[in-house]
């Protein structure tokens, strides 16, 4: 076999395993993306996943790194939500802070359902997280009647 | 999609056009479950990347900064995404395995390392950029042989193709995406 089609088996190669992989993408797939356009938010402002623990540094977690909480930051234009994963063997909570410090309504959205809470005067709040990790997003309803959103993300 | 037709599409989602976004998904969405399946992070998770990857671009639609650049923009949220992803497995299992402190549970199969897998998804995301830019024939023709493989028989009477042809052709086509391939080396996929 000529160099040629060598280099030509190998990109065919690569090729085929890319066009099929697309070719394998599930109905369920395209279904769920299409539905996700009803989830767009007008009436509230996105704060942005602005920092994650997970991604911080090129390192992978280590062993000593698995026993530190993580630690993610959602940001708007004039507020921010810091939550820390807390983890123990009672269960998983969300311990987070909303800044400026100030009360505030919120409402944890998992795939099950709502769990609402609130933060307090120094805009500390906990919010108790389902067992194993999944899609949740935070709405913060803040003092001056502006409601923020967070991005969606996989705690 | 051309890249004009890409921006306009994305425009008119931002504006809340059902169509525009259902467009969006199907012209993007095989680039982006090949792109994400580079991972090998598993059927599951890859269909969570990829939602993940999508209601990313849902919360940014207005805020995306080359509406015509998104499939770079939604290749690159997909790396970050799968990444996010490995090191909250990569969590878990220790997690896990400091809880039971057995040696056994630690025995597993050699994986490749995010490095290889992110190396794996670029080349994909390069690959399928550069296809999508072939002559249509070459696109019908390359996809029929590289996802099915029929006898060129088949892909004869299938392409109207003669069957001494179909061999050159493909060469041909092969060397166009080399071509391709060899001035995309730029990396420019940030949106």
């Amino acid at each position: 076999m000529s160099r040629t089609e060598d280099a030509d088996d190998e990109l065919m190669a690569e090729l085929s395993q890319v066009l099929r992989a697309a070719a394998e993408m599930p109905d369920g797939a395209r279904d769920a993306a299409r539905a996700l356009f009803t989830w767009r938010t007008v009436d509230a402002e996105l704060a942005a996943l602005s920092y994650d623990s997970l991604l911080d540094g090129a390192a992978p977690v280590t062993r000593a790194g698995a026993g530190q909480p993580r630690v993610l930051t959602f940001a708007a234009d004039a507020v921010t939500i810091e939550v820390e994963v807390d983890e123990n063997r009672a269960g998983r909570r969300l311990v987070g802070q909303v800044e400026p410090a100030g009360p505030a309504l919120l409402e944890l959205r998992t795939t099950a359902g709502t769990v609402e809470g609130r933060a307090d005067e120094l805009g500390r709040f906990v919010l108790a997280l389902p067992p194993a990790p999944e899609r949740i997003s935070l709405v913060c309803r803040l003092a001056d009647g502006s409601v923020i959103e967070s991005a969606s993300v996989v705690v | 999609m051309d890249p004009n037709d890409v921006a306009a599409t994305v425009r008119r989602a931002a504006a809340g056009d059902a169509s525009a976004w259902d467009a969006l998904v199907e012209n993007f969405g095989p680039m982006l479950w090949a792109v994400t399946s580079g991972f090998r992070l598993g059927r599951a998770d890859t269909a969570e990347v990829v939602q993940t990857t999508w209601l990313r671009l849902v919360e940014n639609l207005d805020r995306v900064k080359q509406p015509e650049a998104v499939g770079g923009w939604l290749a690159t949220t997909a790396r970050h995404e799968a990444l996010r992803m490995l090191r909250l497995r990569a969590r878990e299992v220790l997690t896990e395995d400091d809880d039971v402190r057995s040696g056994s549970e630690r025995m597993r199969e050699p994986e490749p390392g995010p490095a290889d897998r992110v190396v794996t998804a670029d080349r994909n995301q390069r690959l399928w950029t550069v296809f999508e830019q072939l002559p249509q024939r070459c696109r019908t023709l390359l996809r029929m042989l590289a996802v099915e493989a029929p006898p060129y028989s088949v892909v004869g009477s299938r392409l109207g193709m003669p069957i001494g042809s179909i061999g050159p052709t493909r060469s041909r086509c092969l060397e166009r995406l080399r071509v391709l391939l060899a001035a995309d080396g730029t990396g420019g996929t940030e949106a």
